[in-house]
């Protein structure tokens, strides 16, 4: 085992090869992603797409991790500096940054085992997963909201994970009619969002995907935490957790997957 | 000149489905076969992904005696297949089992049989790659058919919780 990974050698014995292995795509490298490609590149992922079109602001820098104020000055990509970051930690890393939308770029997307989404709008969320099924990749989705309730602003998030064959974001309540039709996601100014509670949120996503990869703790199919920031809870949907195992998805039968020749 | 790479991707629940029927005693054959469904879609530089979403039972009198093979099925086991190839332009995955440990690899028998039948799949449903796909009892691989050309399926992804890549 590489002697940078020693201290996770619970994961399993072959873990370091499991992971060295895996193409993990990341979409969207705000808040939420840039939290993730960092710890990414910490635990030995192989392969990392990362996708996003947008370049630093100074309105980013009280959360992009990475970023630096030359950064903004100089418009870097935020895809760039998710990539120097994880190869300053693991230069062996095959890092691909793709500076676009990711439904430019499809067939790469295809490619990943899994994906991560830190994506802002339900809509987004809606084609990911969808593309995500169609090519039978478990999709990781990582939400964060700042509301009105009761006078005073709140702070909730969710983690899921979509494994295909299984129940999706729709099965699980996290994509709705309404909430796509609305595309409202927070009141507290334009696009609230934080750096603490995106970091929890993406390192609970990130240990969702280590799970998935590394035999060190069996997983489960389906995954919903649910977050809710003013009182500092993670907990996990009880139902899911309990009976949602083994239920299936309406939505995304597996004969639609693939190509329509 | 170098291949596009043709990888797999099954369900792990499908794959249980499959472990099981092949695991059924046969009332005279050593061993079962069966058939997988997959889409095709595509990846970049010509590349190809095989997404398997149904199982194709092989029934018991689709089976005819042959003891030099552990199985051998005749047109009744081969037409569903077949037909799934025609009428949905499915690709066709030929799966037996060999009942060890560790990476299987193709036997005389399977390399001689495959080379016989799996072109059949080409010509009925020419726009897709179709495959033969050999578990063992904790590892698969496979080869893929595309026009004249048989390749090696890499990487294979058991879809599921954990997710295992073979490549």
């Amino acid at each position: 085992m590489r002697e940078e990974l020693v201290r996770q050698s619970f994961l399993g014995v072959d873990s370091d090869e499991i992971l060295a292995a895996a193409h993990v795509g990341i979409v969207g490298l705000g808040g939420g992603g840039s939290h993730v490609a960092q710890q990414f590149g910490h635990v030995g992922i192989g392969s990392l797409t990362l996708f996003d079109r947008d370049r630093a602001e100074a309105s980013n820098l009280n959360r992009l991790i990475g970023a630096t104020r030359l950064d903004v000055d100089v418009c870097a990509l935020k895809v760039d500096i998710a990539a120097r970051g994880i190869r300053s930690v693991n230069p062996a890393v095959r890092v691909r940054p793709i500076p676009g939308r990711w439904q430019d770029h499809a067939l790469v997307l295809r490619e990943c085992d899994v994906i991560v989404g830190c994506v802002d709008s339900f809509s987004e969320r809606w084609q990911l997963e969808a593309a995500a099924r169609a090519a039978l990749i478990p999709y990781i989705d990582i939400g964060m909201d700042v509301h009105q309730a009761a006078g005073r602003y709140a702070i909730s998030g969710q983690v899921a994970l979509s494994m295909p064959g299984h129940l999706c974001l729709r099965c699980m309540g996290i994509l709705t009619e309404a909430g796509l039709a609305r595309e409202q996601y927070g009141a507290a100014g334009e696009r609230p969002q934080v750096v603490w509670p995106n970091g929890l949120l993406a390192s609970a996503a990130v240990g969702v995907v280590m799970e998935l990869l590394t035999p060190w703790f069996p997983g489960p199919s389906s995954v919903l935490l649910r977050f809710e920031g003013n009182a500092q809870e993670l907990t996990s949907d009880r139902w899911l957790k309990e009976c949602g195992q083994q239920a299936t998805c309406s939505h995304y039968p597996l004969a639609e997957v693939g190509d329509r020749l | 000149m170098i291949q596009a790479a043709i990888g797999l991707r099954v369900p792990a629940g499908l794959l249980t489905q499959v472990r099981a029927d092949l695991e059924r005693r046969h009332p005279f054959a050593a061993e079962r076969i069966g058939f997988l469904k997959a889409r095709q879609a595509a990846l970049p530089e010509g590349g190809a992904l095989l997404l398997a979403f149904d199982y194709l039972v092989v029934p018991d009198e689709g089976y005819i005696r042959d003891r030099r093979v552990g199985a051998r099925i005749g047109d009744r086991g081969f037409r569903p297949a077949r037909q799934a190839a025609f009428s949905e332009a499915a690709s066709i995955l030929h799966v037996h089992l060999h009942p060890h440990l560790g990476r299987p690899e193709p036997s005389s028998v399977d390399r001689r049989e495959t080379a016989h039948f799996m072109p059949d799949f080409v010509n009925v449903a020419p726009a897709v790659a179709h495959a033969a796909v050999i578990l063992s009892l904790d590892s698969l691989s496979g080869w893929a058919w595309r026009g004249s050309n048989v390749q090696l399926l890499s990487p294979i992804t058991v879809v599921g919780a954990p997710l295992v890549k073979v490549l």
